[in-house]
């Protein structure tokens, strides 16, 4: 779809009516996601089943420094495999076999389907299956794609997450209602979140991702689930199927969104409106305080926001309620309606929203509307600060604790620095 | 299939990517899906240049497949020539294309474009970033010098000679060519063209009038050289 106007086309968009376009995509795969799930389950081993390519935008993307005992890595698919001269699946075979019985460390061995594995066809659930025969229940096998030309960088996540939910055991039909709560946090976040849990009175719940892979817990009808990243439309898909239900909620980012999100679990399990405002108030009070530290950068500023991770509504509701920026265009690689439903009632039915992109119209776009900040992803961020613009990146946002009450503060800091920096600098000349 | 941890060089795409990059004028086609457009941070993030590098992607999606992965390469061809307008055009494949098979120098011959269309064989299962990089210089020169005659000298002209291969990306390459532009004034010799960085397509032409070539690295410059 072309945009007919540079500068009113996202403005006559909105969440109901995005601006939709199918041009060149700036984005990561979802292979991107390996970066932080690596770091987050600490006995798994992601082995991408692709090209060079793909190992390169690992080591190169993630800036990775790679020391001794990675816990990700690719195998590289050759000439030869193409050729029909090996079997793949016995070349996959023996590299696993190789790679198992070098590092003892590994309780969990994730096949991850790349761009070229996926065009040729290469079954890795399959592998997968006559993978756990040999090595499980010692070692487990799961498989999922994070191709690129099936997902979008956060997607990648959403994808291994829903292959963690077809592997969970089945809970009893006794069991009473237990909290699950999906998408992988800092650990920071999480450990705050299961403080609030056990004053709360909950005692029942758990993490998805959880940080080793022999935590996985049961599943069912009696297990209701709270996203905590807004991505997770496929895992959330995969929960339903298996029984699950969903608690609706924004996501908890700031001090509205946390305390919103907690509400929502907390109706759920009963827990009385007094013990909440009890449990909540004093995180509440610090997150608004750490918040209005940076009202005054952020008040009334711009910002414009390029498709990357699925956080942007989430992002832009923050932004706009909690530090009264203006929002000029919420870029998402792909609107989950439902699940981001939360986060656009709490903005202006005006704001403007793109889905997908076609990077040059956007960067134009861009241009036009002149922001006071950008968040955008690595390739572009650069040269729009070369252009005299402030821009944050994008991915910090995932690598950042950002969730919850303590990191409400941190949350505004980042879209602040870049501002507070450019302020500095013009002062100093 | 091989097991890698750490690779030292991308891919030949990559490469071909490099030396787009480091010339003026020149645009290049990737036919590659979305996940490749992380290359441009080797070049903004990495390197720090101003610009993205002058590529555009045709991001195809497992939806096109099968379908109009070709068309998607012509409409995406045709678009940043009329959108970047440079001299020549450099058309291939990254990993994934190279399985669906599109032939992207078949498709852009199709558009009739006014300019010069270079296409690119990178076999991404077979080679390397620097391989990548010195078969891309090399159809470069070929295509804008091959073939052509130096211009006639005036008597006592002082001596020129062509800088070739270095690159973006490339290991200090930058101070390199001022330490041996220095050198080379020194002893009264004339650069005619350094490439490819910092050279455009109409610059390439003029390599056959300089009387002798200085392969600064042979990684990259060596077939174009031969």
């Amino acid at each position: 779809m072309d945009a007919p106007d540079l500068k009113s086309a996202a403005c006559g968009s909105s969440a109901a009516e995005p601006l939709r376009q199918r041009g060149q995509h700036e984005v990561f795969c979802g292979l991107t996601s390996i970066i932080w799930l690596h770091r987050k389950m600490q006995d798994a081993f992601f082995l991408i089943v692709g090209s060079r390519t793909c190992a390169h935008l690992m080591q190169s993307a993630a800036g990775v420094m790679i020391f001794a005992e990675p816990r990700f890595g690719t195998a590289i698919i050759d000439e030869r495999d193409l050729a029909g001269m090996a079997d793949m699946h016995e070349e996959l075979d023996r590299v696993v076999d190789r790679l198992l019985s070098r590092r003892p460390d590994i309780r969990m061995l994730v096949l991850v389907g790349s761009c070229p594995s996926e065009v040729i066809k290469l079954d890795l659930d399959r592998a997968a299956q006559r993978l756990n025969k040999v090595h499980a229940p010692d070692r487990r096998v799961l498989a999922y794609s994070g191709s690129g030309i099936e997902t979008t960088f956060t997607q990648g996540e959403d994808n291994f997450l829903a292959a963690l939910v077809r592997d969970m055991p089945v809970q009893s039909e006794t069991a009473t209602s237990s909290l699950l709560v999906v998408g992988a946090m800092s650990d920071i976040a999480e450990d705050q979140f299961e403080r609030i849990f056990r004053s709360l009175g909950l005692e029942d719940f758990s993490f998805l991702p959880a940080r080793r892979s022999t935590e996985i817990p049961a599943i069912g009808p009696n297990t209701r689930y709270i996203l905590a990243q807004p991505y997770l439309g496929t895992t959330a898909s995969e929960l339903e199927r298996r029984g699950a239900q969903r608690i609706e909620a924004p996501m908890p980012l700031g001090e509205e969104g946390t305390t919103a999100w907690l509400r929502a679990i907390a109706d759920t399990f009963g827990v009385e409106a007094e013990r909440f405002d009890a449990i909540t108030g004093p995180g509440r009070e610090r997150a608004k305080k750490a918040v209005a530290h940076y009202r005054d950068t952020l008040e009334g500023k711009r910002i414009f926001l390029f498709p990357d991770s699925q956080l942007e509504p989430a992002i832009a509701r923050f932004l706009h309620r909690e530090t009264g920026a203006e929002i000029v265009e919420i870029g998402t690689p792909f609107l989950h309606r439902r699940h981001t439903q939360p986060e656009f009632d709490m903005l202006p039915d005006t704001v403007a929203v793109s889905e997908g992109q076609d990077v040059d119209k956007q960067i134009e776009r861009c241009r036009a509307a002149d922001p006071d900040l950008i968040v955008c992803g690595m390739g572009l961020g650069n040269p729009f600060e070369a252009e005299g613009r402030s821009t944050k990146w994008s991915i910090e946002l995932v690598f950042s604790p950002i969730h919850g009450y303590e990191q409400a503060g941190d949350l505004a800091e980042l879209f602040a620095r870049p501002l507070s920096r450019r302020a500095a600098l013009e002062v100093a000349v | 299939m091989q097991l890698t941890i750490w690779t030292y060089e991308g891919p030949p795409h990559v490469g071909a990517m490099r030396i787009a990059a480091s010339m003026r004028d020149l645009h290049f086609v990737l036919h590659a899906p979305q996940g490749d457009t992380y290359a441009d941070l080797l070049f903004t993030m990495i390197e720090r240049r101003k610009t993205r590098p002058p590529v555009t992607y045709t991001t195809f999606q497992a939806r096109d497949l099968g379908g109009d992965t070709a068309e998607i390469f012509k409409t995406a061809c045709r678009e940043a020539v009329e959108r970047f307008e440079p001299q020549a055009v450099l058309v291939g494949s990254s990993c994934t294309a190279e399985l669906i098979q599109d032939d992207p120098g078949g498709l852009a011959k199709t558009l009739g474009l006014s300019i010069p269309v270079i296409p690119l064989e990178l076999p991404s299962y077979q080679k390397k970033e620097n391989w990548g990089a010195a078969e891309t210089f090399y159809q470069l020169v070929r295509g804008f010098a091959g073939g052509r005659t130096p211009a006639p000298k005036e008597e006592g002209a002082p001596r020129t000679c062509n800088i070739l291969g270095p690159t973006a990306l490339g290991f200090r390459n930058r101070d390199d060519i001022v330490e041996v532009q220095k050198l080379l004034a020194d002893l009264g010799v004339e650069v005619n063209v350094i490439a490819p960085l910092g050279a455009s397509p109409a610059d390439l032409t003029r390599l056959p009038n300089a009387d002798f070539n200085i392969l600064l690295y042979p990684e990259i410059g060596d077939q174009a050289v031969r």
